[in-house]
């Protein structure tokens, strides 16, 4: 069953007929492994990168202010320094993104798979019917992960300045802002994750185990954002992105979702810095009550995607 | 093979050994004793004591890592839960005891300084946690080499049983594993202590003698780096070889010789690999086991309003901290266990089949020839 490929009728094939086989495949090694190796190597390249380019960001911007005495105490000391250095950081994720996440992805692909990286990372069209329900389903389960994460946010007694804090940069105050960090926040995101655990992990490990693949994917996506108060709702989300990708055949739906669910995120940050609805608040109550008519909502959007999908099956998956 | 003094001459590299040697003194082969070394078919074919497997890509390392991990993994983790989990209820209960202890004294704020009978509860509280942290690291010698025998079993065919490997990791080579890093960890020490004595005298010497002092510390650390790459496979070799502490660091010397990058590489990329995967794994955990901590931590930061919080609460947060240390340590230990005697008997058996091809292109040149680059650095033996 190793090298069984769902997606190509089961066909053993990584790549189509007269596209060159990458290391890896000729070779004859475990695709698990690649996956595993993959997503690792890629990790740390990442990790130690991107924490190594926001160090020197973050010290070229703050200098000493950094580690200077807290006189007007820790929150307006932290206060001061989120607000310093959001920009940089945006900045940061943007490129470390790009070079420490996607471009490794793509090279791993090709050298170690085929050179047709965009037929084995399933860059195809799919339906607009697919689009505006992987879309709609996000948008749908937006209300209930602010509800989990509330919930566990209230069970720590998270201060309300340190959330504000953690929220700076997600949080746009104007308009052009708003669009870079929509920019930094959900685009990115939505293309170099996406093109990682969906486009190589969660690839190379369905020729192996089919629809499990999904799972695997979805709780390592949860896992990989090293958010221990998130890792519910990511790994849930990861999940419904996998799903999207085995079920359609393309990266597409899983992207515009990903997209989707962090702009909602930002825009919802905006929407409450700017103080855009007025007097109106949602409080965790009325967020309960939407959540749990979304959820339905997010169900039917979901078996709606699952009937407009039609991924040939195989004994692999 | 009476005679102690009878000579024999090393398959390898035809040097001159005794029945008393287990590994040539000069190349690090192991001396298979139950043939007669002196004849020329067994001179013929060096290395035959060791199973033969073709040299290795990186790609093949990480594949056969992977797939070994999954072979050998349900024998591994009765060992490890065998070993670890009396020394985990251990680890928790001193951790636990010794933070509250600090918990106490740090809820009395500043300036209250801690009464005698606190600090010997603590310091016997610390005692504990210590021993427990030390029969921890004996646990993980005795956990890696039964999973290294493991290993070594999938590669040789002969599928060893979790209770087979758990008996040789208890046996005479626990105790040979025990000196090579008591050894190891002696030598490092004496370095220590030699530096920082030479460290204050240069001090004496103003401008010069720092600079000196910035030299001898970057000398100090290649050597150190060196020596821990060139003797790494040491362990491994006393659970695949069976050999005494010294000959096992002569016979990683020897598999490491003209391979020093890469071994350096392949360790430092295993290394950081593994590593992120064990963080990735037991971060979620270790959130758990610090819940109680961060919900005083926050509790306090709340109270305080300003971000300076209140003492009483810290000590609070501080007495809720020992479990989840103690868990996280175990957890980390246990894991490390699974997975570095598995990339380290892969790279030990690579490094015996490049040994192998490399000795047997030496001596396929014609003797004139046999000094000539590229193989002059291939056999570290030969005469």
């Amino acid at each position: 069953m190793e090298d069984e490929d769902p997606a190509s009728g089961g066909s053993p094939a990584a790549s189509p007929p007269g596209t060159p086989e990458g290391t890896w495949e000729r070779g004859g090694r475990s695709l698990n492994s690649a996956a595993l190796a993959g997503l690792l190597g890629v990790g740390v390249i990442y990790f130690y990168g991107q924490s190594f380019v926001v160090t020197i960001a973050v010290l070229a911007t703050t200098g000493r202010e950094a580690f200077a005495g807290q006189t007007e105490g820790l929150f307006k000391h932290l206060i001061t320094i989120a607000e310093l250095t959001k920009t940089p950081i945006r900045v940061c994720l943007i490129v470390t993104q790009f070079a420490f996440m996607l471009l490794p992805t793509l090279w791993l692909i090709r050298r170690w798979h085929t050179a047709d990286v965009r037929s084995y990372i399933r860059l195809r069209r799919c339906s607009p019917s697919q689009l505006a329900l992987a879309v709609c389903a996000i948008a749908f389960l937006f209300p209930v992960n602010i509800v989990v994460s509330e919930f566990f946010e209230s069970r720590l007694n998270i201060p309300e300045k340190l959330l504000r804090i953690n929220e700076t940069l997600f949080t746009a105050s104007g308009a052009g802002e708003l669009a870079f960090v929509i920019l930094a926040i959900a685009v990115t995101p939505a293309i170099c994750e996406e093109i990682l655990f969906r486009g190589y992990v969660q690839r190379t490990l369905e020729r192996t185990i089919g629809w499990k693949s999904v799972v695997v994917v979805g709780i390592l996506f949860g896992l990989y954002h090293m958010q221990p108060l998130g890792l519910l709702t990511l790994s849930g989300l990861g999940l419904v992105f996998g799903y999207f990708y085995y079920a359609s055949n393309s990266l597409f739906p899983g992207m515009a979702a990903h997209f989707t669910n962090n702009l909602l995120v930002v825009v919802w940050l905006y929407i409450v810095k700017t103080d855009a609805l007025g007097s109106f608040h949602l409080t965790t109550g009325a967020f309960t009550l939407l959540a749990s008519i979304a959820l339905p909502s997010a169900a039917l959007s979901l078996y709606l995607f699952h009937r407009v999908s039609t991924k040939p099956q195989t004994p692999a998956g | 093979m009476n005679d102690p003094e009878e000579q024999f001459v090393c398959p390898q590299c035809g040097t001159t050994v005794y029945e008393a040697d287990k590994v040539c003194p000069k190349c690090g082969t192991l001396l298979d004793w139950s043939v007669d070394l002196n004849d020329a078919a067994v001179i013929a074919k060096p290395g035959m004591n060791e199973p033969y497997v073709a040299p290795m890509s990186l790609g093949d390392i990480f594949d056969r890592t992977f797939r070994l991990f999954g072979r050998v993994f349900s024998r591994s983790i009765i060992i490890v839960l065998i070993l670890y989990i009396p020394i985990s209820i251990l680890l928790v209960k001193g951790a636990q005891e010794f933070y509250a202890t600090i918990g106490e004294i740090t809820a009395r704020g500043q300036g209250a300084a801690p009464g005698s009978d606190e600090v010997l509860t603590m310091l016997g509280w610390m005692g504990l946690f210590g021993i427990s942290v030390l029969l921890a690291f004996l646990a993980s010698l005795c956990g890696e080499l039964a999973v290294t025998n493991l290993v070594r079993s999938e590669f040789t065919g002969s599928s060893m049983t979790w209770k087979g490997a758990f008996m040789e990791g208890i046996g005479i080579r626990f105790l040979r594993a025990a000196g090579v890093v008591g050894l190891e960890v002696v030598l490092v020490v004496i370095a220590g202590v030699g530096v920082a004595v030479l460290s204050v005298a240069l001090a004496a010497m103003g401008g010069a003698g720092a600079f000196a002092i910035v030299l001898m510390f970057l000398a100090a650390m290649c050597l150190g780096a060196f020596l821990f790459i060139r003797w790494a496979l040491a362990f491994t070799v006393i659970a695949c070889e069976d050999h005494g502490v010294l000959e096992s660091f002569k016979r990683s010397w020897g598999l490491v010789s003209n391979r020093w990058w890469r071994v350096f590489g392949i360790l430092l990329l295993m290394g950081l690999l593994v590593n992120f995967a064990i963080f990735l794994l037991t971060a979620p955990f270790t959130f758990i086991a610090m819940w109680g901590f961060y919900r005083e931590y926050f509790s306090a930061l709340s109270s305080a309003g300003t971000g300076q919080p209140d003492p009483t609460l810290m000590g609070k947060a501080m007495a809720s901290m020992g479990p989840a240390v103690g868990l996280s340590m175990a957890l980390n230990m246990m894991l490390s266990t699974l997975t570095k005697p598995v990339y380290m008997t892969v790279l030990y058996f690579d490094l015996c089949a490049r040994k192998k091809e490399a000795d047997a292109a030496y001596r396929s040149l014609p003797s004139e020839h046999q000094g000539d680059q590229p193989f002059r650095s291939l056999p570290e033996g030969r005469e």
